[in-house]
């Protein structure tokens, strides 16, 4: 398989964005991220879309950009869309079918409910099916995915002593870290107090632990490893794209498990490394729907002991100046969570954070933490969970110190 | 409720039941695979793990034991439930050590005091939503 390197990035702030169309949305993220790969509109020979429920926007956004005529292909896959979108570029440029291939992922939420927008079916749809099928545990009826990770707070709380302050702290680093970050939706920082008196939501978590639903675009240009060069001095090269599927039911047996395990241990032999290699050489921009979300995945990524989430974030790990920053951005509870846009836009953020670029000056991760870096994303389409991870190295072989 | 949902909810259970017999009084109806000892619920012609169709029926419970729970504020549109209710995972256990676990309502009033995971609870005779209360509680 051929090197494939991530170039150019674009990101249209996530916010309410009502008054615009998907299109007006994806250009400027388009725009942005070919200007900023170094490229000609004409050098792009394929497009990715990632959106949940965009249906034929693709085309609006190719046509508004001048690219109508290369092959487009729209991935829905719920949160994880603009993971698989850029998966999937990938997999084009390594296996050699082009050169230059252009990934978007976008969405807009704000105006409507989470059952169009999870596959384009209305809520009572999703419902009837759910039970139809007995699958109480989906995205409507009983449970919404807050319940979800509701519930595995409260187990996570009871198995291993986490406390609400715990949950609450990955809120403040959340928003500490989005402070100044102008693609986000929340960017002032928030105190443990401010979080626990916040709106109740489902016990024990309250409002600003969930991300909020955004409207939002991002763009990525990735190119094989001979156009890489010839464009840029600063790419972002992809070590490793791995991808994994699941139904929901398999993870009420273990509430505090999301299906992140296998698929990070596969991301890592395929890169070449360990969790533990992350420490002091890499930074990491994964999928915080929630709080307890955050803590899960830094369990189930190898990065600590089963029940040792907490002490990682209280011990100040994951801070900036840790020794491995966790969701430079803000993540997903400050930036938000336009679904389809998510994975690019955590692409983006290792693009800038790799390049040092000047976006990023106010959130820059040390130096020495850009060797290496991970994004993840998982989704939750109606009744299964899936999950991508990339594992992205600032040289070409992965330099650790 | 408006009558279009009596109808709709009508027409689920009608459709739900033919498809499925989730509970025989008490217990649930549930698979244990002969060949790899999976249990799955609901109830089907083969395994949900190894998709043998050398399955037998297994009931479980009413005694489980709650593994988590949550409470909502948001009304599902199907069913008629009131707001808030607490839902949480049960565990039903079978001899062998093998469990199932399963998502249902907790009949429970609030402030929802009585609600404790890991205690036992009971699976209660329900139609749509599975149906549980704490062990204990009348």
């Amino acid at each position: 398989m051929r090197n494939v390197a991530a170039v150019g990035a674009g990101v249209f702030p996530f916010g309410r964005h009502t008054d615009m169309l998907y299109q007006e949305m994806g250009r400027s993220a388009v725009k942005e991220a070919i200007k900023d790969a170094n490229i000609d509109n004409k050098e792009i020979q394929s497009c990715y879309i990632g959106t949940a429920g965009g249906a034929g926007v693709g085309h609006e956004i190719l046509k508004e950009c001048g690219l109508i005529g290369i092959p487009l292909t729209r991935v829905e896959n719920a949160c994880n869309s603009g993971s698989n979108a850029i998966r999937l570029a990938w997999m084009e440029i390594a296996l050699g079918l082009s050169d230059i291939v252009l990934v978007v992922g976008i969405e807009k939420m704000k105006d409507y409910s989470m059952g169009i927008v999870s596959g384009g079916q209305n809520r009572i749809v999703l419902e009837i099916k759910a039970v139809r099928y007995f699958s109480q545990i989906m995205n409507f009826g009983l449970m919404g995915p807050t319940g979800y990770f509701a519930l595995a707070a409260h187990r996570h709380m009871k198995e291993f002593g986490t406390s609400k302050e715990d949950l609450a702290r990955v809120v403040v680093k959340s928003r500490k870290n989005a402070v100044g970050n102008t693609d986000a939706e929340y960017q002032k920082s928030m105190t443990i107090d401010e979080v626990l008196k916040d709106k109740m939501i489902n016990p024990p978590l309250t409002r600003c632990q969930c991300t909020p639903k955004s409207d939002g675009a991002a763009a990525v240009i990735l190119m094989s490893e001979d156009f890489a060069k010839k464009h840029t001095d600063t790419p972002a090269w992809i070590k490793a794209s791995t991808m994994t599927s699941s139904y929901i039911t398999d993870y009420l047996s273990d509430l505090t498990a999301m299906p992140n395990i296998k698929v990070s241990r596969q991301a890592y032999k395929m890169a070449g490394i360990e969790a533990k290699d992350f420490y002091k050489n890499g930074f990491a921009e994964i999928h915080d729907c929630f709080s307890i979300s955050e803590i899960l995945h830094y369990e189930d990524l190898g990065w600590c002991d089963k029940g040792q989430g907490p002490k990682m974030l209280n011990d100040g790990v994951t801070e900036m100046d840790g020794d491995l920053p966790i969701n430079p951005s803000g993540g997903l509870l400050s930036c938000g969570h336009p679904l389809g846009a998510t994975g690019v836009r955590q692409v983006t953020e290792v693009i800038y954070q790799m390049r040092k670029d000047k976006k990023v000056a106010k959130r820059q991760v040390p130096d020495d933490n850009l060797n290496i870096a991970l994004t993840h994303t998982m989704g939750q389409p109606v009744l299964g969970f899936t999950s991508g991870i990339h594992i992205f190295s600032r040289d070409l072989d992965i330099k650790l110190k | 409720m408006g009558i279009v949902m009596k109808l709709v909810n009508w027409w689920l259970l009608r459709g739900f039941q033919k498809k499925n017999k989730l509970m025989f009084d008490e217990k649930l109806n549930c698979i244990l695979c002969n060949d790899c000892r999976n249990i799955s619920f609901p109830p089907k012609d083969y395994c949900d793990k190894c998709q043998s169709s050398n399955v037998s029926q297994l009931l479980l419970g009413p005694i489980g034991k709650l593994m988590s729970y949550t409470i909502s504020y948001i009304a599902p549109l199907v069913g008629n439930v009131k707001v808030p209710y607490p839902y949480g995972v049960a565990r039903f256990f079978n001899e062998e050590g093998g469990f199932i676990d399963v998502l249902g309502l907790i009949d429970s009033k609030a402030p929802f005091n009585d609600i404790e995971i890991d205690k036992d609870i009971h699976l209660l005779r329900s139609r749509m939503y599975l149906k549980f209360k704490m062990e204990g509680n009348q």
